[in-house]
């Protein structure tokens, strides 16, 4: 009886080994299409605020303007996005369109999952997207993803309260911290500070770490980069310690940062800033339809500028857009999808209504929104966007930053030298490791 | 010898037939995933079209990597702690809510098992909103009571994090031990009491001498599932600190999904899931022994 279930066993685990294992080519790739067409895609807008509405308006109507083509929408949030697509991928049952992003293309690309679109385009659509954009959007050569939108960082700050103390927009990180000090402020005369001058996302994930590396490339230190065919990292060097002591001292020495600065992720922050609680912010664009939505009344209070510099400024490329899978039947309508969302029209919209950029050069031209000068910052970001390393790796290295931060804030009298020379250690180990 | 097995078969053919759709689902559900998951542990990989064969690479590794050592530390810390508390408040609830002289029994009953009708998920987030350090209720709550002078960033402060994770995890899940535990109270003679009584133990004496022995094979059981449940725990901890802060609450689950959805690693994410698995494996094999050597 024990051999017998034993061989069933066997058996089960060969046949599903051979077929389950195999059955990464789906019927849909084998059977014939007849009638109409259905489009799947996989998007993180309709999981968003204000966004989701109008990206479900976008599919509408493309739907009502090509009757022969279905939409089969499924959202995703941002942070679980490059999971499901990785599941969605291995299991073989990749969407005809899914969400790409400057984070994730590295690692997409290198899997195989990203069709190359410059074919599907002519020479004026591709010379519309923005240089910067379209940088950001190739791999060796292939434009992988198709841009939709871009939220570039820019500090956010509080115009009113600015002007009230008689300061300008800071131009540098000194200037930002002098402000953040000035607006920091007892409002209520309590005794107690409630008004504070910079909100700082000190979590551990992708936004902490990013805005943290705006600062730290400021201090001319870059966490990565490749050079003469290898890639290398400046963590560890002078320059690098100053930038975490500065960001550090925001909250331990200065105390120009709320409490839980640690747990206070981007959506926490942007909170604080409606609820007039903080006066400055580094925020891609985004946010500003945010702000907005839950405080109507900071309309004309608020102004952007570009991130603040050291001896450098740096604003990473920020992009958000599709790829289409390689093996879908339907490339030609998915490339059409992807286009009428990026269209003109739509973008001048979507930038309106979500506070997000386009990323072609005639809507943003055309955009009478985006020449405001709430935008100042975000467009000047916008056209500073620099490519960010897109190394396997660079989530661990960023992951490794956000830990040595941690660490400096939650215990003050740590060496900080010593503690970003061993991140330094530690960064060189994974680049090592991945050699 | 052939005849006879053969002749065993077709005999037993029917009972092979109906155990068959069970066998295969075992096996789709648990087997073939478990084999699939060793598999991937020898390989390089990104699932989808790299797949380097590295052999034990990294086992090899992982046996010196100290940050794999240090979220092992973690999560046996954070086993124990939830573990402890459990088997504590289940106890100390089951023996309130056996007393026949309690009156409402039905409703405290159905409160206690609230916490766990509702999902990980939404117990995180209503937990990572008490604790907030801007908003949280319990800051409010301790500030108006002047027990404390400054909101205290619960979440956010390394000596403050695991400890508030694992008493959210111990709310969430101590009503099941509540209710293992009063099914088996129910179970000790009443007789007992009697005669240890007459022997003239106390309420601790009854305690240790009868209720004890009386529940014990149900306890370990419990505490032993318990224990591999908590040592995999996920959904909780990521939802109220993603590991953080630094890594306080960096259990080896998180060091798993870490490694596999955010670094693409899934080959080494894979051998740490195994590591995992042996060590509940020698954990659930102590308890057996524990048990069988206690005659239960």
């Amino acid at each position: 009886m024990k051999k017998f279930t034993m061989l069933v066993s066997l058996f089960c685990v060969c046949a599903f080994l051979a077929f389950g294992a195999g059955s990464k080519e789906t019927p849909q790739q084998v059977v014939k299409e007849a009638g109409p067409i259905t489009l799947t895609i996989l998007t993180t807008a309709t999981t968003q605020n204000p966004e989701g509405p109008l990206a479900q308006e976008f599919f509408d109507e493309f739907m009502r303007l090509n009757p022969e083509i279905k939409l089969e929408v499924t959202g995703v949030p941002m942070n679980q996005a490059l999971t499901k697509i990785t599941t969605l991928a291995a299991a073989g049952s990749l969407p005809d369109v899914f969400v790409n992003t400057e984070n994730i293309i590295g690692q997409l690309y290198d899997m195989g999952i990203c069709e190359d679109l410059t074919p599907y385009m002519t020479k004026a659509e591709l010379e519309n997207i923005t240089e910067s954009v379209r940088i950001g959007s190739t791999m060796e050569n292939k434009l992988v993803l198709y841009p939709w939108y871009s939220g570039p960082n820019a500090l956010i700050f509080r115009k009113d309260w600015l002007e009230e103390k008689g300061i300008s927009a800071p131009k540098t990180l000194e200037e930002m911290r002098l402000a953040a000090k000035a607006l920091t402020a007892d409002t209520n005369k309590d005794s107690l500070v409630d008004r504070w001058g910079f909100g700082m996302i000190g979590t551990n994930d992708d936004s902490g770490q990013t805005r943290f590396v705006m600062i730290l490339r400021g201090f001319g230190a870059k966490e990565l980069y490749f050079q003469d065919g290898t890639w290398k990292t400046d963590i560890g060097s002078p320059a690098s310690v100053e930038a975490f002591k500065y960001f550090t001292n925001l909250k331990n020495v200065d105390n120009v940062v709320p409490a839980g600065a640690l747990e206070n992720s981007f959506n926490e922050n942007v909170n604080l800033l409606a609820a007039e609680q903080i006066g400055m912010l580094i925020a891609g664009s985004n946010s500003v339809g945010k702000i907005f939505s839950a405080n109507p009344g900071l309309k004309g209070k608020i102004g952007s500028v570009i991130v603040p510099s050291g001896v450098t400024s740096y604003t990473p490329s920020s992009i958000l857009g599709w790829s289409v899978n390689p093996s879908s039947k339907h490339k030609e309508a998915a490339v059409k999808f992807v286009k009428f969302v990026s269209s003109k029209k739509n973008a001048i919209k979507w930038v309106e209504v979500t506070g997000r950029i386009p990323c072609t050069n005639d809507a943003i031209s055309d955009s009478e929104y985006l020449n405001t000068p709430l935008f100042e910052g975000f467009v000047a970001g916008f056209k500073a966007m620099e490519q960010a390393p897109n190394a396997p790796y660079y989530a661990e290295v960023k992951n490794v930053l956000g830990r040595t931060y941690q660490k400096l804030i939650l215990n003050p009298a740590l060496d900080a030298t010593k503690e970003v020379q061993a991140a330094g250690r530690e960064i060189q180990k994974i680049i090592d490791n991945n050699k | 010898m052939i005849k006879n097995t053969t002749d065993r078969l077709r005999q037993n053919s029917l009972g092979y037939i109906f155990i068959f759709p069970a066998l295969f689902v075992l096996v789709a559900m648990i087997v073939y995933p478990m084999l699939y998951g060793i598999g991937i542990s020898f390989f390089d990989t990104n699932l989808v079209n790299k797949w380097k064969f590295i052999g034990l690479k990294y086992y090899v590794r992982l046996l010196t990597d100290e940050n794999f050592g240090r979220s092992i530390v973690k999560t046996l810390i954070f086993t124990f702690g939830t573990v402890a508390g459990r088997t504590f408040l289940g106890l100390l609830f089951a023996t309130i809510l056996v007393d026949k002289r309690i009156p409402f029994k039905p409703l405290f009953r159905s409160i206690i098992v609230l916490p766990w009708f509702f999902p990980d998920v939404v117990i995180g987030l209503l937990w990572k909103w008490l604790y907030n350090t801007n908003y949280g209720l319990i800051n409010h709550l301790l500030l108006g009571l002047n027990m404390i002078k400054a909101p205290v960033e619960w979440l956010s402060n390394s000596s403050t994090a695991m400890g508030a994770v694992i008493l959210v995890s111990i709310w969430k899940g101590f009503s099941f031990m509540v209710v293992m535990l009063m099914a088996a109270l129910q179970t000790v003679s009443q007789d007992l009491y009697e005669a240890a009584e007459i022997d003239g133990c106390g309420r601790i004496g009854k305690f240790l001498h009868v209720t004890l022995p009386g529940i014990a094979p149900v306890l370990s059981t419990t505490v032993m599932l318990e224990s591999m449940w908590s040592f995999k725990h996920f959904t909780l901890i990521w939802n109220l600190t993603y590991g953080g802060p630094v890594d306080a609450t960096n259990v080896v689950s998180i060091d798993i999904y870490k490694t596999g959805f955010q670094y693409m690693r899934f080959g080494e994410s894979a051998t740490r899931a195994v590591y995992v698995f042996i060590i509940v494996i020698v954990i659930s094999l102590l308890q057996r022994k524990f048990k069988n050597s206690k005659g239960y």
